[in-house]
């Protein structure tokens, strides 16, 4: 079963930080629910503040109290009496990745994935405060990149040319440990593709339509600024380390 | 014997096509209303509003959504068209009309051309389908084109329903069509989905109407409530133009 040889460590770890429910596994720290739903996993900054300066509170708002909420309540619904009611989100996405005649789930599935994930690349920095990625994956970043500065770039040229819907992400590929940036239209996870993902930015149009309008090029810039940007670097620092333990 | 049969199908669905494209490429010159391009400048522009756009389109869009809508995204594609023009990289199309530069685009995977190009296409058509209502009630349909919709669908609230349906369904950005298909000349109305800037005429079915459904589209007056923006666009659909497009297919077929 190739879906459970993929089931590395990462994995699990990533979907128990994000709340969700992860399989039983040999490994002690995971959780079983098999029989609960898939619900939004609570944010770990206040709603009503937005993440500045990425977006206000009423954006964030609509962004996960209704389109969030939205994939997570049809995903369990299409989900009920079928196989994937017991499976762990990430499985869901694996087992229809590509897969013609699930598509609404994996859209569903994927999209909760993406939001939970993306929410936890963000930290609110209202002072504008220097923000910088850090230690290994700082050094990643340079030996794959070139320097932080040229990531940047790319990553924000990569996610303002993505037409249409969809994600730009930082992964890992964990078959040459090499760091690279991916588009994703519409629902796209890298865990279907088996990458490991490390930072994620929604540009769907309605991640910054309130606050940006049709400017996505300064809604990128204001999370990924090195001087006041709100990505949680930590976060992005941990998913890397964890990727790159064998 | 087999062979003969498969070479005079292969020679009627030749036919067919070609017939389907020739009306397919026609289809934008007839359409004097729908004029984006100028031969005489040889640029792009976006095409002139039969409304004012900054006093939205009442009761559906404020002038907000509108102004965002016409000034910031139709013009960026704009924009973009005149810049490859102006660089040279469209030298090759210079006779072509825009409805056959959108096929080869898209058959070449030249998407740097067929992206803008073909949603300067969908967004002029947009704005035709679409005119202002003082009133709050739908409009519907007249004419050959009520009859063809009661013919194929019993009634139109049920084509609506479909059309809704599918609209609330098309997962991403995208836009939802009513088309003409060409090689059904019975039952030639359909309800289709493209994604992203697709146009239905790759597939070779003519647009009638379209509703874009990108979120840019309806996100300033109804945020995530998509459903509830393709309940409220046919208090603004211009039949007139629709049913003007559908006679005009319908005569040359």
């Amino acid at each position: 079963n190739s879906t459970q040889t993929y089931h590395t460590p990462i994995m699990l770890k990533q979907l128990a930080r994000l709340n969700q429910r992860t399989a039983t596994h040999r490994f002690a720290f995971s959780t079983v629910q098999l029989r609960s739903k898939h619900s939004l996993p609570p944010l770990e900054y206040p709603l009503e503040e937005g993440v500045q300066p990425a977006f206000d509170g009423r954006q964030l708002d609509f962004h996960y109290n209704k389109h969030h909420q939205t994939y997570v309540n049809n995903l369990n619904k299409m989900i009920a009496g079928t196989s994937f009611e017991a499976m762990p989100l990430d499985q869901i996405i694996m087992k229809t990745q590509g897969d013609g005649s699930h598509v609404g789930v994996y859209n569903n599935a994927a999209q909760h994935f993406n939001h939970s994930f993306f929410w936890k690349c963000l930290r609110p920095n209202p002072q504008q405060n220097t923000n910088e990625p850090k230690g290994e994956l700082a050094k990643a970043i340079e030996k794959d990149f070139g320097s932080v500065a040229e990531f940047k770039k790319q990553f924000s040229d990569n996610a303002v040319k993505l037409f249409g819907s969809g994600w730009t992400w930082l992964v890992l590929d964990p078959t040459t440990n090499k760091l690279s940036i991916i588009n994703g239209s519409n629902a796209q996870c890298p865990i279907g593709l088996k990458l490991i993902p490390i930072l994620t930015v929604d540009v769907w149009e309605h991640a910054y339509y309130l606050t940006h309008q049709n400017r996505r090029v300064d809604y990128v810039q204001a999370i990924l600024s090195n001087a006041g940007g709100c990505v949680n670097w930590d976060f992005c620092e941990e998913n890397y380390r964890e990727a790159m333990r064998k | 014997g087999g062979k003969k049969n498969l070479f005079f199908k292969k020679k009627m669905m030749n036919r067919l096509t070609r017939r389907n494209l020739h009306q397919v490429k026609n289809f934008v010159t007839r359409q004097q209303s729908l004029r984006y391009y100028s031969k005489r400048n040889n640029q792009f522009y976006l095409p002139k509003l039969d409304f004012d756009h900054k006093q939205g389109v009442s009761p559906v869009f404020t002038g907000e959504q509108m102004e965002y809508h016409y000034e910031k995204h139709h013009q960026s594609y704009v924009t973009k068209l005149n810049s490859m023009l102006n660089s040279g990289d469209l030298d090759k199309y210079k006779d072509k009309e825009i409805s056959a530069m959108i096929i080869d685009a898209y058959n070449s995977s030249f998407t740097q051309l067929y992206n803008p190009l073909a949603q300067h296409f969908n967004h002029s058509f947009f704005w035709k389908c679409i005119k202002p209502n003082e009133g709050e009630e739908e409009r519907e349909p007249t004419g050959r084109l009520h009859d063809a919709i009661v013919s194929q669908w019993g009634d139109v609230e049920t084509f609506r329903n479909e059309f809704k349906n599918k609209a609330v369904n098309n997962f991403g950005s995208g836009w939802t069509w009513l088309v003409y298909n060409p090689s059904k000349p019975k039952t030639p109305l359909e309800v289709v989905n493209t994604g992203n800037a697709d146009v239905p005429t790759i597939h070779e079915k003519i647009p009638l109407l379209t509703i874009d459904v990108w979120e840019h589209s309806y996100y300033v007056d109804y945020r995530n409530d998509r459903p509830k923006f393709v309940d409220e666009f046919w208090k603004i659909v211009n039949w007139e133009f629709v049913e003007d497009v559908f006679e005009t297919v319908e005569n040359s077929n």
